[in-house]
């Protein structure tokens, strides 16, 4: 990567996929997240909750949003990271993440690069809508 | 609208494990999960989500602190602030979780929505801030009756 310190305001990732998310793929993220709720895997209870059928975790989107910008501008320079959960994500979906550069600014001699992040359902709409903030490691 | 800070679990502690580090890169979609044994990577930005199997198993939840309708609670948003980076595999780190803001909105169709904000602070222990979570939860309005 050519870091930090080369990103100018509309710089873009390069745009990753994931999917078609799987039922396997939600089950993984509830047993190494902790979050048993049965309304992601079993379908009775669902439908009981009133849903055609069981939606996968919020924050299983919010993780591969956020390590979609990590893996991109580096783990060890995220200063922080925030997702407002719009549309749920259903088994079947293939998401879309997008991030784009919208501030590049000195905050206490260090250089901050501020994104603009989105997970989006291919043929639907936003799944997820977040920002971070990446400190540059040459001035830290 | 404004409130005092109100305590509603811990603090906690936790160590951040290799192997909990590893599994949960692997189910975030991340192809770097395959970090060696004596690996001290940071963590992954929402890795501080599973706090839950460092609760105490009568650690009290938001619902404890606010009479809820579990029915019609949505979870918002969910950020993490990681002032100096985020915390490393093999660190000790102590939580608290806090209620910091409540408050109304009237919802598209004219009934009150209820939106609770909960601050999660996790220190070192020399005391220093290394991370805050900060989750908003939604109680959509109640069906028109």
């Amino acid at each position: 990567m050519g870091g930090l310190d080369e990103l100018s305001v509309g710089d873009r990732a390069p745009q990753r996929g994931f999917g078609p998310v799987t039922m396997t793929d939600i089950v993984r993220y509830q047993g190494a997240s902790g979050d048993m709720n049965p309304i992601h895997h079993d379908p009775g209870f669902a439908e009981r909750a009133g849903f055609p059928a069981v939606f996968s975790v919020g924050m299983l989107q919010a993780g591969l949003l956020a390590n979609f910008a990590c893996d991109w501008l580096g783990y060890e320079n995220l200063r922080s990271f925030g997702v407002r959960f719009r549309d749920k994500v259903w088994p079947g979906d293939r998401l879309v993440f997008d991030a784009e550069v919208t501030a590049v600014h000195e905050k206490d001699s260090v250089r901050m690069v501020d994104l603009e992040l989105t997970c989006t359902r291919e043929g639907g709409g936003t799944a997820l809508a977040g920002t971070a903030a990446f400190a540059s490691p040459l001035n830290d | 609208m404004s409130m005092a800070k109100t305590p509603i679990s811990g603090p906690f502690t936790m160590r951040v494990e290799l192997g909990k580090v590893r599994e949960f890169l692997r189910a975030t979609g991340s192809p770097s999960w395959d970090l060696p044994p004596d690996s001290h990577a940071p963590i992954p930005a929402t890795f501080l989500t599973t706090t839950r199997f460092w609760d105490a198993a009568d650690a009290k939840t938001l619902m404890d602190v606010v009479d809820l309708d579990l029915k019609r609670l949505l979870h918002g948003s969910q950020e993490y602030e990681f002032p100096t980076g985020p915390p490393r595999v093999g660190e000790i780190l102590t939580y608290t979780t806090f209620l910091v803001n409540s408050y109304t909105k009237v919802g598209g169709r004219g009934g009150e929505m209820r939106f609770l904000v909960t601050e999660t602070e996790f220190r070192r222990p020399s005391g220093d801030l290394a991370a805050i979570g900060r989750g908003t939860f939604i109680e959509t309005a109640p069906p028109a009756s």
